[in-house]
């Protein structure tokens, strides 16, 4: 083909790709950093446009070229007019996308009663009332007699920061509550060690998670529920009761409890310190590891660990079920990856961990 | 017939008690206190287990069925001469309360169980932040059941609360329905 051609018909379908994106951003969510992840993402398709166009300037003729810059002008504008479209919205956003139990018409979410910045609704149903019962004598954050409301660690976590790890106190709360993030490097302090009642951690992507500290040498979680995750390391600290593992996928958990229930899962590297047998349901892929050394303390040594005495619920006959396998010693991560890398250092991205624990590339 | 059945076994003094209710709702942990063993390694159920336990001369049968989703379906296999039904609720888990009680009144659904009696063991309350008696009732709408006769204990698995109260009040619910002679 002639390469006149050839270019002509890249570059359209380049430019109508862009524009289809572009047209998405609307529907995307402005917390969180995926509406600014697709925005970068057009910019990039852009200027790669723009590059290719000069490129390609020794064979298309001045008209075209002009015809070309014109194009991709549009495509610029559009897409500051689409950013300016949405922009104001983010304001009047208290929730990200995937929220629906946020009544905008309730007292305790209406924009007026909240000046400041942070959202203080209970950020999730299940945590109530539990969970804020003796908080509003001490939040600083409570805004005239709103009782029943809580600091929404969630809506922090999701600032933009300068530090590549966010340490969110959740001094003030009862129960952990993680939902809604990507890309961020958490890590959950010894402060959080008040939160008695059961955690969740939904809805994560590209995250790395590590709540061990807390439970390490004060109380451990009662329970634990982890739902819709994919490409995540999460190091769950140790749970005194069952822990609930739904929708989780391309990911590697570190987990302590005393039960352990597994359902639809694929691909997930589970090590693992369990006093009864962990169960499968509905998974594929899974490799189970004993729980590596340096999590292990004193009060999980007088417990049997049956990390590898796994049932699964769907496959009842006596052959090994095929939707599992354990980690030979050699598949297994170094005690140096959960010392040093897991904990981050300056300099060293999320991606980066991720990579290193093998979880694979996007 | 089945009751003249029933009443045959009761002369026996011999009675099925089906356990039932989501998985983790703690219903192994339940007869494993009853019978005095060890409730930190219980696992998960992979289909059922079956114990006996002698209470006030009465031998009674309690059939322990899993509770994960996969098992659910098999649930319907043991409801043939089943007495008394324990539903087993879970207190701290309001995410699958509604599961909870659309498994239940599927169940109440099902003629075969209609001769039994109902008992449910609002479990683990030992816990903090677990829901009230008048919460399960109203989230499982109890009081929409016409078929059977129900009675809701709070109880603790872990702590061995109600259990034995639970199951007196099987017992004597049975004595009054099936006439003993």
């Amino acid at each position: 083909m002639d390469p006149k051609e050839k270019f002509y018909r890249h570059f359209r379908d380049s430019v109508e790709g862009l524009q289809d994106q572009i047209g998405q951003l609307t529907h995307m969510s402005g917390i969180g950093g995926e509406r600014q992840e697709a925005t970068d993402h057009i910019l990039a398709g852009i200027s790669k446009l723009q590059n290719e166009v000069a490129d390609a300037a020794e064979f298309t003729p001045a008209y075209d070229r002009r015809q070309y810059s014109e194009a991709i002008k549009s495509v610029q504008d559009k897409l500051n007019e689409t950013l300016a479209k949405v922009a104001p919205k983010s304001r009047f956003q208290f929730r990200r996308t995937g929220t629906d139990h946020v009544d905008m018409g309730a007292p305790e979410n209406d924009p007026r009663l909240n000046p400041g910045s942070l959202s203080r609704r209970p950020h999730n149903p299940h945590d109530a009332p539990g969970a804020t019962r003796d908080i509003s004598g001490e939040a600083e954050d409570i805004v005239g007699d709103l009782p029943s409301k809580q600091k929404d660690y969630n809506q922090e976590l999701a600032k933009p920061d300068l530090s590549s790890i966010r340490k969110p106190s959740f001094s003030a709360a009862q129960s952990i509550g993680i939902s809604d993030q990507t890309g961020l490097h958490i890590i959950l302090p010894s402060s959080a060690a008040r939160a008695t009642s059961s955690g969740s951690l939904r809805d994560l992507k590209n995250c790395v998670i590590d709540l061990s500290i807390p439970t390490a040498q004060g109380a451990p979680f009662p329970g634990l529920m982890l739902k819709n995750v994919d490409r995540c390391l999460i190091v769950t600290g140790r749970v005194s009761g069952p822990v609930h593992i739904n929708d989780v996928s391309n990911s590697t958990l570190v987990v302590i409890a005393r039960q352990v229930r597994i359902h639809n899962c694929k691909n997930v590297d589970i090590y693992l310190h369990c006093a009864s047998h962990p169960i499968i349901e509905d998974c594929s892929g899974m490799r189970f590891a004993p729980l590596p050394s340096c999590y292990l303390t004193e009060a999980d040594e007088s417990t049997e660990n049956q990390w590898d005495q796994v049932d699964d619920f769907k496959w009842l006959k006596t052959t090994p079920s095929p939707n599992w396998t354990t980690l030979s010693e050699a598949q297994r991560l170094d005690d140096e990856v959960w010392t040093k890398v897991v904990p981050g250092k300056p300099g060293c991205s999320v991606e980066q961990i991720l990579n290193k624990v093998g979880i694979p590339p996007k | 017939m089945l009751s003249i059945l029933r009443k045959a076994r009761l002369k026996d003094k011999e009675m099925r008690i089906l356990m039932l209710g989501l998985d983790n709702a703690g219903k192994t942990t339940i007869v494993k206190k009853i019978m005095g063993e060890d409730v930190n390694t219980v696992s998960p159920t992979l289909g059922f287990i079956i114990k006996t336990i002698d209470y006030q001369g009465y031998k009674l049968n309690i059939w322990d069925v899993g509770g994960q989703k996969t098992l659910r379906s098999y649930w319907r296999n043991y409801f043939e001469k089943t007495d008394a039904l324990i539903w087993v609720v879970d207190t701290t888990d309001r995410l699958r309360i509604d599961d909870c009680r659309e498994e239940l009144h599927g169940l109440l659904e099902e003629e075969r169980l209609a001769g039994a009696c109902l008992l449910i063991f609002a479990n683990k309350t030992d816990v903090d932040g677990c829901m009230t008696q008048e919460e399960i009732v109203t989230m499982l709408r109890l009081h929409d059941i016409r078929t059977h006769q129900w009675h809701v204990l709070q109880c603790s698995a872990m702590t061995g609360k109600n259990l034995e109260e639970g199951l007196s009040w099987v017992v004597e619910d049975a004595k009054k329905r099936l006439f003993l002679y």
